[in-house]
């Protein structure tokens, strides 16, 4: 299945793109999709926003799975189709 | 005494007199300057009942110590009065340039007393003051009047904060103007300033700042710049201004939409955000001066009905005029904020009556031919033809003038359900339902609902804030331990708004910089606890004089509408509590269980002699 990870505002700099469109096993964990993306988080991302040890986005971003309420169980299965988007929540103006 | 002039121009509008008095340095120890000193000389010299458009109220503009000096993002000043949109304390700053030549002309203040009998304008230069005729500028917008003076007195330098005909016309939401399209916003400080027939204060300033430690000031704004540059966050106002908030604020339901009665806008947000200008409209131009940051936006419109070049939207004006309305027309929104801010009306609560008022239609409550207009979301012509009745006092523009409080109690017929504000203060657009420290925020907030009074949601988002114990991660919707959040960032604002210094660039600093700007300048003992002692004397202090005017307790609550759960979004259902959010602020601040500061914590701040006064 196809999941498409979605990157706002400053962590769009700093992935160098909008999206990217991860193929996924059926029935794939959000943990599936964090180890499938890992190492390009890992060389793209600073560690305020990726955190190496978890491997994981750090606790300090805001990740959501269709605009559900914040996804933080790593067990929660995805989905066909599913956006995941990940936004570094820190603003004011 | 160091970073001061030393002295502040009073005017008696009345008897057409001015004079000169000194900076009182007790005063200015204990509150530094800008709205804490301001909130002093108002205490003690404007009644509580006092007509907020009437003689007895009282127009300050203040200066800080930092103002006028080489630290950066200083170029500020407040406007400090009795609100005719609440009838409490109000501060409402500005940026640009006026109060660099302001206080450079010899004054870190000016108090406006009485009312003129007929239009005049002040002019200061380096220690001289004079009151002038302004009949002819009478009726002019807030850019014509700027450009009128200096070509009256033949100076393209002199800086001109002034009134735009709303303000003029004495609409509540009238604001004060200077230089490139900067506003001091809130709260109707443009509506007592045309009460009392001002129609602008005209300045050029070339005297000098004493500093006790340029060296060490220069240290700090250099740390300062550094932290900034290499923010995640901050940095982001560099390239696409405050507006960038909206790339991705609409994730967390920071952002609200359609009078906030809607969730979530992608669409709106990912046509109107600050990438989108940024690759599209904006263009090179000077920043406030002094500023490394520069987030304020200059854009230009090259064809279409909208074509313009100016001074472009920021983040709030971009939710009042786009996602509260519906309209993701970016151009029509930089029309929109043109045109408000030529008529001196205050951006953020404009669009919010305006959002209440196209509700009002879709519910039949108003007719077209009542509204002059087809008043449905997102239709662009009804938002600008509002906006001009609305600064122009006419039509239902007059009533919505007055702000969504007044309006609703007028209008009737359950408005009141969507009738959002906080004391009469319009909600910025914040969505306390994604942050619940916000909801104590803007319910106890010094002037009403206000971000620029404590912008807590940033804690709450993990804002670095290592010299408070506040833990970096916090859960958004617990109503649990939000009070000590709330009281930090209003207390923080307090000091910001008393240096005085930019909100954004304050962000990069914790209180310890702090201390070291105001140590650098003044050459007093500035230490961290010193500075938070001093927020908390201020907003104390602020709070003091709105009880007087006559708020109590029952008035710290949040509307209707921001009491129902959002309809969709990360935040969807969430509805803070404010039977669990109050007590624990008001416990936080010792104040007691009817928000009223106790003897005991005036005592504390050294304020005993205002204790009996309310």
């Amino acid at each position: 299945m196809q999941v498409t990870v979605s990157f706002l505002g400053p962590l769009r700099d700093r992935v160098g793109e909008k999206s990217l469109l991860v193929e996924l096993p059926a029935a794939a964990t959000y943990r599936d999709l964090l180890d499938s993306i890992g190492p390009t988080m890992q060389a793209r991302l600073p560690d305020w926003a990726w955190d190496s040890g978890r491997r994981s986005f750090s606790a300090r971003m805001m990740v959501s799975r269709n605009l559900a309420a914040d996804l933080r169980d790593e067990t929660t299965c995805l989905a066909e189709g599913d956006e995941i988007l990940v936004v570094l929540p820190l603003a004011g103006g | 005494m160091l970073g001061y002039m030393g002295k502040l121009l009073r005017v008696d509008l009345t008897s057409r007199t001015l004079r000169d008095e000194p900076l009182d340095p007790e005063t200015a120890r204990a509150l530094v300057g800008g709205a804490g000193y301001a909130a002093r000389i108002i205490n003690d010299e404007v009644p509580g009942d006092a007509d907020p458009l009437g003689p007895k109220n009282k127009l300050l503009f203040m200066t800080g110590p930092l103002t006028a000096t080489s630290f950066p993002t200083t170029a500020r000043y407040e406007v400090c009065t009795k609100s005719p949109l609440t009838n409490m304390w109000l501060d409402a700053s500005s940026s640009g340039w006026w109060a660099r030549d302001f206080k450079m002309a010899g004054y870190d203040g000016l108090i406006v007393e009485g009312v003129a009998d007929a239009p005049v304008y002040l002019w200061i230069k380096d220690g001289k003051a004079e009151i002038r005729d302004a009949s002819r500028l009478w009726g002019m917008d807030s850019d014509e009047t700027q450009a009128a003076i200096r070509a009256e007195l033949g100076d393209e330098k002199i800086k001109v904060s002034c009134i735009g005909p709303a303000g003029e016309k004495l609409v509540p939401l009238g604001c004060v103007m200077n230089d490139e399209q900067r506003a001091a916003g809130r709260g109707g400080a443009g509506a007592v300033m045309g009460s009392k027939k001002l129609k602008a204060v005209a300045v050029r300033g070339t005297m000098k700042v004493p500093v006790a430690d340029e060296t060490k000031l220069r240290e700090v704004a250099k740390g300062l710049r550094e932290g900034i540059t290499h923010h995640p966050v901050v940095s982001q106002f560099t390239p696409y201004g405050t507006a960038f908030l909206l790339e991705d604020g609409w994730v967390s339901g920071d952002i609200p939409n359609k009078n906030w009665g809607k969730g979530v806008w992608r669409k709106g947000c990912e046509l109107l955000n600050g990438r989108v200008m940024a690759e599209t409209i904006l263009v090179p131009h000077a920043a406030c001066q002094g500023c490394f940051i520069r987030c304020a936006r200059w854009i230009k419109i090259n064809e279409g009905r909208f074509a313009m070049e100016g001074p472009g939207p920021e983040y709030e004006t971009l939710a009042a005029f786009g996602t509260m309305l519906m309209n993701d027309d970016l151009a029509a929104v930089c029309w929109a904020n043109d045109l408000a801010n030529r008529y001196g009306i205050d951006t953020i609560s404009t669009g919010s009556v305006i959002a209440f008022a196209m509700e009002a239609y879709e519910k039949g409550v108003i007719g077209r031919e009542e509204a002059g207009c087809d008043l449905t979301w997102g239709n662009v012509d009804a938002i600008i033809e509002m906006i001009d009745q609305i600064g122009n006092a006419r039509g239902l523009g007059a009533l919505l003038g007055k702000g969504v409080k007044r309006a609703a109690a007028e209008l009737g017929r359950g408005t009141e359900a969507y009738a959002v504000h906080v004391k009469g203060m319009e909600v910025p657009y914040h969505d306390p339902r994604a942050y619940f420290s916000q909801a104590t925020s803007y319910a106890t907030g010094p002037r009403g609902a206000c971000h620029m009074h404590g912008a807590s949601f940033v804690l709450e988002q993990g804002a670095p804030r290592p010299d408070t114990g506040i833990p970096s991660e916090v859960d958004r919707f617990s109503n649990e331990g939000k009070g000590i959040l709330a009281k930090l960032a209003q207390d923080k604002a307090s000091v910001v708004g008393s240096m005085v210094m930019c909100m954004i660039a304050s962000d990069g600093m914790i209180y310890a910089g702090m201390a070291d700007a105001l140590e650098a300048v003044t050459g007093e003992p500035w230490t961290s606890e010193r500075v938070a002692q001093t927020g908390e004397r201020i907003t104390n202090l602020q709070r003091v004089f709105s009880l007087k005017c006559g708020i109590t307790g029952a008035d710290d609550t949040l509307p209707k509408r921001l009491l129902e759960g959002p309809d969709e979004g990360t935040h969807a259902g969430k509805i803070p509590d404010l039977s669990v959010l109050l007590p624990d602020y008001y416990r936080e601040r010792g104040w007691d269980e009817n928000g009223r500061p106790t003897p005991k914590k005036l005592e504390e701040l050294g304020l005993t002699d205002i204790a009996g006064e309310f």
